[in-house]
């Protein structure tokens, strides 16, 4: 979507138009849950995020600067709801991804769990990701998987560019670290129960 | 996803950093990782990370929130409610009325329209009748005279030219006798009869100046081309009624 398609779309739902309304939704819907869920790890917190984000986000749509990107504004909506809400929801435990993963390492059943306990990159991404400080893993979430330029980054954050850089290549270093200690685990633990 | 590096921006100080931030231009690059092969733990940096990003960049899919969000939004009023189909709109209503209305009309003229006597043509030239006024269509004649049709079925109206024609004016000063019409016109616009031709059946009036006899034709205008009307009574000049 354009930018002036997604102006027009805006202006018509500011009027009231659902159709318009739907579109701004469904173009930003996918986006905003990847993000959230790797804030949180938390797959029902984040869908929770993405609704309520929307419907703020358009309820109050006269409020909306057309000189900014529709999308950062959602995303500081849905960035700021979800620090509320997972104050409140705090987990009692681990988050969910992090049980998920240990419960694999820690007592894998047959080949096929241990083969993915082995070559699993993904999950083991969501739970590397969720030991990163929460700056940068925003950094590395919103260059890396939304494809963010570091302005607009530097922006939504409201942080030095400088800074967001040093959030980044940090983050990344660290990311590549947990993952790489956290795979070699699961291969170790594989192993062994082999 | 290499992004530019904006002109007034430092180039990292790592390599790696400045290429996976997408700072690096494509002859550094190549620098990189021609320096990558003689550097077995940067080039395993390099890979770890490439695997990382890459998994990072695969679409998660996530739930449709659309029609949650817009049905609160609705309730909320901030978005017009999705009109429903309705089959009673302002438009159908109308084409509704106008066509019961025609249907409605079509019936009254057809009922309302006084079944005129017809007098159905029989032998000679002389006899009235209105042949060109009346037309038996297609369907009435196949019936056949067991099964007798409606008045209405058996003759349909037709649209005959017709013109009123005058019959009879005095000339300026005088007053004109005249009986009869001939049996191609039917008299309107008459003025008062004032005498009655008993030798002919037929009504006789002094016409004064002014007064005219208007005939209308009941036969096709060929038809009445070739057979004029039959004028009764001869005019008698210059004799006033008493």
């Amino acid at each position: 979507m354009t930018r002036g398609e997604e102006q027009a779309l805006i202006r018509r739902a500011v009027a009231g138009d659902r159709a318009a309304a739907e579109g701004l939704i469904r173009a930003h819907q996918q986006s905003l849950y990847a993000y959230l869920l790797r804030m949180s790890g938390r797959p029902e917190l984040a869908e929770d995020v993405v609704q309520e984000a929307f419907v703020r986000a358009l309820t109050h749509l006269d409020r909306f600067d057309p000189r900014f990107r529709f999308s950062t504004w959602l995303f500081t909506i849905a960035r700021r709801l979800l620090m509320n809400l997972a104050q409140r929801r705090r987990p009692t435990g681990d988050t969910e991804v992090v049980v998920l993963m240990r419960g694999r390492a820690a007592a894998p059943g047959d080949g096929v769990e241990r083969e993915e306990v082995r070559g699993n990159i993904h999950d083991a991404l969501g739970a590397a990701l969720l030991e990163l400080p929460e700056e940068q893993r925003e950094v590395v979430v919103l260059f890396h998987q939304l494809d963010w330029p570091i302005r607009l980054i530097s922006q939504h954050l409201r942080m030095p560019e400088g800074t967001v850089k040093s959030h980044l290549h940090r983050g990344r270093r660290r990311l590549r670290v947990i993952l790489e200690s956290s795979l070699r685990t699961a291969n170790r633990v594989g192993e062994a129960v082999a | 996803m290499i992004h530019r590096r904006p002109p007034d921006q430092p180039v990292s100080a790592d390599p790696l950093d400045a290429f996976f931030d997408g700072e690096m231009d494509e002859g550094a690059a190549r620098r990189m990782f021609g320096a990558l092969r003689a550097d077995v733990r940067a080039a395993e940096d390099y890979v770890r990370t490439q695997q990382v990003l890459t998994a990072l960049r695969e679409p998660i899919e996530g739930p449709d929130v659309a029609d949650p969000v817009l049905s609160r939004l609705e309730r909320a009023g901030v978005l017009r409610a999705q009109p429903r189909r309705r089959w009673f709109t302002g438009g159908r209503l109308a084409a509704a009325a106008g066509l019961i209305m025609g249907l409605s009309a079509v019936v009254a003229i057809h009922q309302l329209t006084p079944e005129r006597p017809v007098r159905v043509a029989s032998g000679g030239s002389g006899s009235a009748a209105s042949p060109a006024a009346v037309a038996a269509p297609p369907a009435a004649v196949a019936r056949g005279p067991r099964e007798p049709a409606p008045v209405r079925d058996r003759f349909a109206l037709s649209a005959a030219p017709r013109t009123l024609t005058p019959l009879a004016r005095p000339a300026e000063g005088g007053v004109l006798f005249y009986g009869g019409v001939g049996p191609d016109f039917r008299l309107t616009a008459l003025p008062p009869a004032n005498a009655w031709n008993r030798g002919w059946g037929s009504p006789l009036w002094a016409l004064r100046p002014g007064d005219t006899i208007l005939g209308l034709p009941t036969v096709a205008p060929t038809r009445r081309a070739a057979r004029p009307p039959e004028r009764i009574e001869a005019t008698t000049r210059d004799q006033r009624m008493p």
